[in-house]
């Protein structure tokens, strides 16, 4: 146990000795099914992960995809029915919770209700039988670091949400883990709060430099918090990448509509790519858009075009589009969301048997024209290495 | 009628059934341990209050027997209750409800031939030890009635579930998540159990113990049942100055008598173990 006066610099350290350069936590071929009554429910189906020392990675997906189950393996609660669970390379597959170099902030965090915030804290220190006074310091470095240093003495329940979580994260980010699972940590708060803890979160990672694993079901969490994401359904991975690359460039259909709105496009290769890496793509209902794709002609194609991606103008004024995509529709639906207005616009020939509704963002800037209203005909322009053409779901 | 007097109003036929079989008897027994006189001349109150010395000094040792004989109880209830209550709540899964039926079914029987059941069933030549000497395995002289033990296990056997509910309703309530966090902090199985399910079960607890003591100290049936005339019971000495010596003055003193010392018991028990836990509330 490192015995340095920095919290930040001993979590950097301890539980990776076995070797700094491999990945703090590596899923190899994972799989857990459950057993209910006669039938049997698989929750994760053969999973590989690798996650780098000290960074953020958030697993997303809608509730059911087995993204709890993964955490929970990782943590040692569930046993995976195949595959090998290594931690800083060392093979952990079967070894109890408590032998492993994680800790885990539970889904409505699950502190002691019977001991002080200052025990609660303290709980894993003294299991580690580290002597009282490295106890006791820790606990109040940590619980400065959590700004929690005022209510050490007070019982969980008299505490706030916001406060709980701090608790929840204290407890086990002092007993520097080499990596922290965090199941729903911000799920409990109200929404303010929860933006609010974003940062928060973020920030108590970078001083402490410790590898985070964030499970959560909401995908802007996930993009506004993670170095690296890993979207799941039906027990798989479907993507794993930095934020921006998984939305802007979604693998499938799933994950384009997992993480932000989708416009999803479906249409047939006319002809293959020419200088400037465009396709021309005959859409289902009969338009045509241009994409970078390497499939042929004849080739049958999804792609999608992301709302914030797409300029809305109403029809008539026409300006240059430059080699732009451009579709025509009629306005179906507008919300003001105030810095920007969502707009459902109708587009007739663009899908095969009912015209497509697209989703676009207008930015409510100064240079922005008069709102559009419900019915107005517009143009819908993008540049066509916005055509986003996705892998088969 | 003004909505503020409704819960008043809600709770008066609770009032007056405290008051009219609770209060009131409460009330003409403390009259009557103060009077003096015998069934022939009559009874008429004079504010004696030698009573209750002369009543406390003649069954001491009954009194003693009776907390003694009730904590024991209590304790063996502890013993085999809260593995009880643990294992409903954490292992019996869906067929808690079945586990918890089976535990209160004796209730269904009256209790005196419950104990009467028990005295058949431990009887000198009964089937247990009729059966175990016919074996060689008992000397022909053992016996397990009218012994201190006897009335124990009595007794425990009596007021074992209110041993085990409180418990049960404790354990079944708690976060599973508090025993996965225990565990996630390095915990083993046994420190996971002693530091956060024991401590967290502590209110249950102290409510089995209160639910198993009060009933069992004044117990008067297992003595009479399964007893011999050296476990008297300080119940079996109300029962027979009320009902065989019509010594009212002495019978309701003693009532007294064990009133108070349960309550200063429950009292100390209460400082002991910290009001927090006896209201079952966790701040």
């Amino acid at each position: 146990m490192a015995t340095t006066t920095d919290p930040a610099a001993g979590a950097r350290t301890a539980g990776t000795a076995s070797d700094g350069d491999g990945p703090a936590i590596e899923l190899e071929g994972v799989a857990k099914t459950y057993r209910a009554g006669r039938s049997t429910v698989t929750a994760v189906r053969h999973l590989d992960l690798a996650v780098a020392p000290g960074e953020y990675f958030a697993v997303v997906g809608p509730s059911g995809c087995g993204k709890t189950t993964t955490l929970r393996m990782i943590g040692g609660f569930e046993e995976p029915t195949a595959g090998t669970v290594r931690l800083a390379g060392r093979d952990v597959t079967g070894v109890p919770p408590d032998r492993r170099d994680v800790n885990t902030v539970f889904q409505s965090y699950a502190l002691f209700p019977h001991m002080s915030v200052a025990d609660n804290v303290a709980f894993g220190l003294r299991r580690r039988r580290v002597p009282a006074a490295e106890v006791r310091r820790r606990v109040g470095d940590m619980l400065d670091l959590v700004e929690l240093t005022g209510v050490a003495s007070r019982r969980p329940g008299r505490l706030s949400g916001g406060q709980q979580q701090r608790v929840a994260l204290a407890r086990a980010l002092v007993n520097r883990p080499g990596a922290l699972l965090l199941d729903e940590p911000l799920g409990a708060l109200d929404p303010l709060l929860r933006q609010a803890m974003r940062a928060e979160l973020k920030r108590l990672q970078r001083e402490v430099g410790a590898t985070f694993v964030h499970v959560t079901h909401d995908q802007g969490e996930a993009l506004a918090m993670a170095d690296r994401l890993a979207v799941m359904a039906g027990g798989r991975v479907r993507q794993t990448g930095a934020p921006a690359e998984v939305y802007e460039r979604p693998a499938d259909r799933f994950v384009a509509g997992f993480v932000g709105a989708a416009n999803l496009l479906t249409g047939t290769v006319r002809t293959s790519a020419g200088g400037d890496g465009y396709a021309a793509v005959d859409l289902d209902g009969g338009q045509r858009v241009r994409a970078a794709t390497a499939a042929g002609p004849g080739a049958r194609i999804d792609l999608t075009v992301r709302p914030e991606k797409i300029r809305i103008a109403a029809a008539g004024t026409e300006g240059p589009d430059g080699g732009a995509n451009l579709l025509r529709g009629t306005v179906r639906d507008a919300v003001y969301q105030g810095p920007a207005t969502h707009y459902t616009v109708l587009v007739a020939g663009a899908g095969a048997a009912e015209p497509v509704e697209l989703v676009v963002h207008r930015q409510n800037s100064a240079a922005a024209g008069p709102a559009l209203r419900v019915g107005a005909e517009v143009r819908l322009t993008w540049p066509p290495e916005h055509s986003h053409v996705l892998g088969p779901a | 009628m003004r909505p503020r007097a409704v819960p008043y109003l809600l709770a008066l036929p609770a009032w007056l059934w405290l008051g009219v079989f609770f209060v009131l008897p409460l009330c003409g027994m403390l009259s009557v341990s103060l009077m003096t006189g015998d069934l022939l001349s009559g009874f008429t109150q004079t504010f004696h209050l030698g009573t209750y010395a002369e009543a406390v000094q003649r069954y001491r040792v009954q009194l003693l027997r009776s907390l003694l004989y009730g904590g024991s109880a209590t304790l063996v209830c502890l013993v085999i209750g809260y593995p009880v209550a643990y294992w409903i709540a954490f292992h019996a899964g869906r067929s808690r409800g079945g586990y918890l039926l089976l535990l209160l079914l004796p209730f269904f029987v009256s209790f005196v031939l419950r104990t009467v059941a028990w005295q058949f069933v431990l009887a000198d030549d009964g089937v247990v030890l009729g059966t175990l000497k016919d074996a060689g395995l008992l000397p022909e002289g053992a016996r397990v009635l009218n012994s201190a033990p006897a009335v124990v296990f009595g007794l425990a056997y009596a007021f074992l579930p209110f041993m085990v509910l409180p418990i049960y309703a404790v354990l079944d309530r708690m976060d599973r998540r508090l025993v996965e966090a225990a565990r996630d902090l390095y915990a083993g199985r046994a420190a996971a159990f002693l530091r956060v399910v024991l401590p967290y079960s502590l209110p249950g607890v102290s409510a089995g113990v209160l639910m198993t003591f009060v009933p069992a100290s004044s117990d008067y049936v297992n003595a009479a049942v399964l007893g011999g005339p050296g476990t008297t019971m300080i119940g079996n000495v109300i029962q027979t100055q009320f009902l065989v010596n019509n010594a009212y003055p002495t019978a309701a003193a003693l009532t007294f008598t064990l009133m108070a010392v349960l309550l200063l018991g429950i009292l100390g028990y209460a400082l002991a173990a910290g009001t927090e836990r006896m209201a079952g509330g966790r701040g």
